[in-house]
């Protein structure tokens, strides 16, 4: 998945441009789009857009799950170790 | 009162007061958020540094976008689209979580939530364009589809002048490059974006592979993902948004590039 997402992004200008991926259909698991999230930064995608997934929980889970998200792409979830690119740069 | 209702002020985003433009990324300058966290900011002085082509107003516009919430100057967005209501109906949308049936209730989410730039369609965002000015910045999305019709196309619901009006960042479209009404779309957005960036907007692409040919499963394979996220480059595109491609090669003549560059790492 993180190579897939860094291939989207390399057809993109190679980098040039923001890329943001959508979530897809409605996900019952969070974690799922943590782990989609997880690849999209280490791949070099630009980021997230999520509806569904979002304000069909109710507004607790929904903040809590967008909060999840932020961190990961700030590098601060528990799963960014080794490996992980944080505020990947387009080139 | 619901506990989603408007926050005071002081919940607001603090504004980037000064914006720095730089069209040489290489060389030393101030960060693109003044004080921010990230004390070069390469990734915002990058990312506008690629819009080569693109004027300060536009500029100014993409970098409102890249400086807004928690992910503000980091080059990355978390971004809360709102246009179900229209394309899939009111209850698919909202009967999960009923509250969500008032347009008020995503932009406090948004907000609170801190996050990126805000995409909707012209009624909801006129819903709230009062309650919320200068919180978040907006995108209007200026096409809509919905669940009624068969033909892969959407039609054009807003103008540059409501997202003018409204004070947005950015119009939003979104194209299906393998329908059958592609080129009409690609013909809509062209013309748009011209007068978009004209008035110094971001253009935002959506690009979803859908319609045609394209089997179901080949909407997430990794050529059609590759090659429609591509399509929003032509015409000076601002940002393009991907589906995680979830499946290998839909277009046999694809697939024998990809298999002769031995690229089992994005399969």
């Amino acid at each position: 998945m993180t190579q897939r997402v860094a291939h989207v992004v390399q057809s993109c200008f190679n980098g040039r441009r923001i890329v943001v991926f959508s979530g897809g259909a409605a996900k019952e698991d969070v974690n799922a789009s943590n782990d989609d999230a997880r690849a999209i930064r280490d791949g070099g995608g630009n980021g997230s857009i999520i509806g569904r997934n979002s304000f069909q929980r109710p507004r607790k889970d929904a903040l809590a799950m967008f909060d999840q998200l932020v961190r990961i792409y700030l590098g601060q979830d528990e799963k960014a170790g080794k490996g992980a690119k944080r505020e990947t740069v387009a080139v | 009162m619901p506990g989603w209702r408007r926050r005071p002020p002081a919940r607001i985003e603090k504004p980037a007061a000064v914006v720095y433009l730089s069209f040489a990324p290489d060389i030393p300058g101030p960060p693109l958020r003044p004080g921010g966290r990230h004390e070069h900011d390469p990734a915002g002085r990058q990312i506008l540094a690629n819009y080569e082509s693109d004027n300060p107003g536009s500029k100014a516009n993409l970098a409102r976008i890249l400086l807004q919430g928690r992910l503000g100057g980091s080059g990355k967005l978390v971004i809360l689209p709102v246009d179900q209501g229209f394309e899939h109906g009111p209850v698919r949308s909202f009967a999960p979580n009923p509250p969500a049936y008032d347009p008020h209730y995503h932009f406090q989410l948004a907000i609170d939530a801190g996050l990126s730039p805000m995409p909707r369609r012209l009624g909801p965002l006129e819903a709230g364009a009062a309650t919320f000015a200068g919180q978040i910045p907006l995108i209007l999305k200026v096409n809509s589809a919905n669940t009624l019709t068969a033909t892969k196309d959407q039609a054009v619901t807003g103008s540059v002048r409501d997202a003018l009006r409204l004070g947005c960042a950015a119009i939003g479209f979104t194209i299906y490059p393998g329908s059958d009404q592609a080129y009409a779309m690609m013909e809509e957005i062209r013309a748009m974006a011209a007068e978009a960036k004209a008035h110094g907007l971001a253009v935002v692409i959506w690009s979803y592979p859908r319609g045609g040919s394209l089997s179901k499963e080949g909407e997430t394979g990794i050529d059609i993902t590759a090659y429609c996220r591509a399509h929003g480059l032509p015409a000076r595109r601002a940002r393009r948004q991907g589906e995680a491609a979830e499946r290998p090669y839909e277009q046999p003549e694809a697939r024998q590039v990809y298999e002769k560059q031995r690229s089992p790492s994005i399969r």
